[in-house]
């Protein structure tokens, strides 16, 4: 990724710092939110911001989208920017879906012209012609979010900036979202974005950035993601697909030998998720004296009729203690030994 | 910031933010729109009355004089009073989406000239009605428009730099709003709305012809009643509320590069 370019880049930023100052009514306290970032973007480049929260993913964002400005250093981009920080900006309750999306479009930088041109397409996109000219405050939240959705996927920037939380909806709508975003991936803009996802991320970006307390931890290819999630020792609470005869279908497997592997397609996922919907996960049945702190785990589960996935914790009496890496008391599972499968192998 | 930004881009955006302004004060309201011109005209009813027959004030035609003072009075407090807060009421929009951030305050105050304009024609109107024949009410019509123009464009000036300086102070120091409410108060005696700078020693007249609202207040009872005004003071307030418009642009621009840090 470290080529030369003879290109400008699409952002360039250089030495940039942001300090916020944390308030209370006595005194302030210094806090960089940012130290020291150099960082070149260019033209076409699929970015993916990685992080904790609090490392500094959205400062990074908002100095990149000019809504914030750097303390120190400088910021440059050739292109025109578009952010999907919040898609429901600039929309106001007392006014008519198709009052809103004018009101929301122009506040991503399409002027009047423009936005009577997509007019329709946003909203047979949406798929709310029907409520289109109600005010806004008789929608759902999921309509307004469909509404926001379909206004920002119309935005046609040089640069894209998409934040967390971009694919909304119920899942027929989640499904032409994701499309839709694969499509605007595969139009050779440049992107930066910035999520949770892993498994989305890896499928759609090039470049990926490791942030951890406002520096640069690691910057390069699809490496990036491998050592991050060796780095927050991830957790995963994921099922493999539920049929009429799983129950069937867990003694078939539960009969392999030890050593052999299988591979299940994730039916859902999980607000942490490693493993996404859809995703191919490697199961490798295993003796469970083998088992290792750490271990993902796939075990049968009564209550759901379905695989599971967590990560192994330690045996207790004929147990298996499960538990995630964020210490809550609901994280924690028991299985019987009896219900064991194996390990993922492929998620690690 | 963008740099692309088009003066059609500008133009629309400003546009589009007014026309919701005006609307969202509107909405689901019985009266609707006939607020624009029934609120000045109850405000001048009302005082009117006090200073009629409580306090009687010994000026001609006192409702007419006392609306055309109030005209440019309550388009100067309306916008201040409704800009001040209003870079922080929008914060989610500040926070999440990067566009000129003067657009909030330019449309607020557009809105605010737009209720004044309507309410102003209607008072124009009037006041040709009033005129001896018809040829000399459509003269008086004609040569006011102009002279009509000027003054707003110019007043239009004045009034948005100080809703821009003031606004974008607001966000570092939240205790303008308690300010800038008292002062609207304390300002409405220090100007010649209810009464006229002829009934006043000539040194007090000296002193509040410092405040540039002054001469605005008397130039339009000037284009609209023929009362006389201090030409000279008009003449300097027009050309400093120019500097002053640059001057505010020059700050907010500044000061808007930090509002996210204030939030």
């Amino acid at each position: 990724m470290k080529k030369e370019r003879i290109q400008k880049p699409a952002i360039a930023m250089k030495n940039v710092s942001k300090r916020y100052f944390l308030r209370n009514s006595i005194n302030k306290k210094e806090f960089f939110s940012l130290k020291d970032i150099n960082l070149n973007i260019a033209k076409g480049e699929k970015v993916a911001i990685l992080g904790d929260n609090g490392a500094g993913k959205t400062t990074l964002l908002k100095l990149m989208t000019g809504i914030a400005n750097p303390t120190q250093g400088s910021i440059q981009h050739s292109g025109r920017i578009v952010s999907l920080i919040d898609i429901t900006a600039g929309f106001h309750a007392e006014f008519s879906g198709r009052e809103n999306i004018y009101l929301n479009a122009i506040l991503l930088g399409m002027n009047i012209k423009t936005i009577k041109k997509l007019e329709q397409s946003i909203i047979a996109f949406s798929g709310i012609e029907k409520f289109i000219d109600q005010a806004l405050y008789t929608y759902s939240s999921g309509m307004v979010l469909r509404l926001g959705f379909s206004i920002a996927i119309s935005a046609d920037p040089d640069i894209f900036i998409l934040d967390e939380g971009i694919i909304v909806g119920d899942q027929d709508f989640q499904k032409k979202a994701y499309d839709k975003i694969e499509e605007i991936f595969d139009k050779g803009k440049t992107i930066i974005v910035c999520s949770h996802m892993l498994p989305l991320l890896r499928r759609l970006c090039n470049r990926f950035i490791w942030l951890e307390q406002g520096k640069i931890i690691m910057d390069g290819g699809k490496e990036v993601i491998l050592e991050y999630k060796k780095k927050r020792n991830f957790l995963q609470i994921e099922d493999v697909p539920s049929n009429k005869n799983s129950k069937l279908l867990f003694e078939f497997l539960k009969s392999l030998p030890i050593g052999e592997k299988f591979t299940a397609r994730a039916s859902s996922g999980s607000m942490e998720p490693l493993i996404l919907k859809g995703d191919e996960v490697l199961i490798k049945r295993v003796a469970f004296e083998t088992l290792k702190k750490g271990d993902i785990i796939a075990f049968w589960s009564r209550d759901i009729q379905n695989v599971i996935v967590h990560r192994f914790y330690k045996i207790e009496k004929d147990k298996i203690l499960t538990k995630g890496d964020n210490n809550l008391i609901s994280d924690l599972g028991y299985v019987k030994k009896a219900n064991f499968l194996g390990i993922i192998t492929n998620f690690n | 910031m963008t740099k692309l930004i088009t003066w059609q881009y500008y133009i629309d955006f400003v546009l589009l933010l007014t026309k919701k302004e005006i609307q969202s004060r509107y909405k689901r309201t019985l009266l609707g729109f006939l607020w624009v011109i029934l609120n000045p005209l109850l405000q001048m009813l009302i005082i009117g009355l006090v200073f009629q027959f409580f306090v009687p004030m010994k000026i001609e035609n006192y409702f007419l004089f006392l609306f055309a003072g109030l005209l440019p009075w309550s388009f100067f407090t309306n916008s201040l009073l409704r800009t001040t807060p209003i870079l922080v009421q929008e914060r989610s929009l500040i926070q999440k989406a990067a566009f000129p951030r003067e657009i909030l305050v330019v449309s607020a105050v557009l809105a605010n000239l737009f209720h004044t304009l309507i309410a102003s024609s209607v008072f124009l109107l009037f006041l040709v009605f009033l005129q001896s024949s018809l040829l000399a009410g459509i003269y008086f019509l004609f040569s006011r428009i102009f002279l009509f123009a000027i003054f707003f464009i110019i007043f239009l000036f004045f009034v948005l730099a100080s809703c821009l300086i003031v606004s974008a102070e607001y966000v570092k120091f939240r205790d303008i709003n308690f300010i800038v409410q008292l002062a609207v108060q304390l300002l409405f005696y220090t100007v010649p709305v209810i009464y006229s700078l002829d009934m006043l020693p000539a040194f007090f007249r000296q002193i509040l012809y410092w405040n540039p609202l002054v001469s605005f207040i008397e130039v339009f009872r000037a284009i609209t009643l023929g009362t006389n005004f201090n030409i000279q003071t008009a003449i300097l307030v027009a050309l400093l509320s120019f500097i002053f418009l640059l001057l505010s642009l020059f700050i907010f621009k500044k000061e808007s590069k930090n509002f996210d840090d204030w939030f």
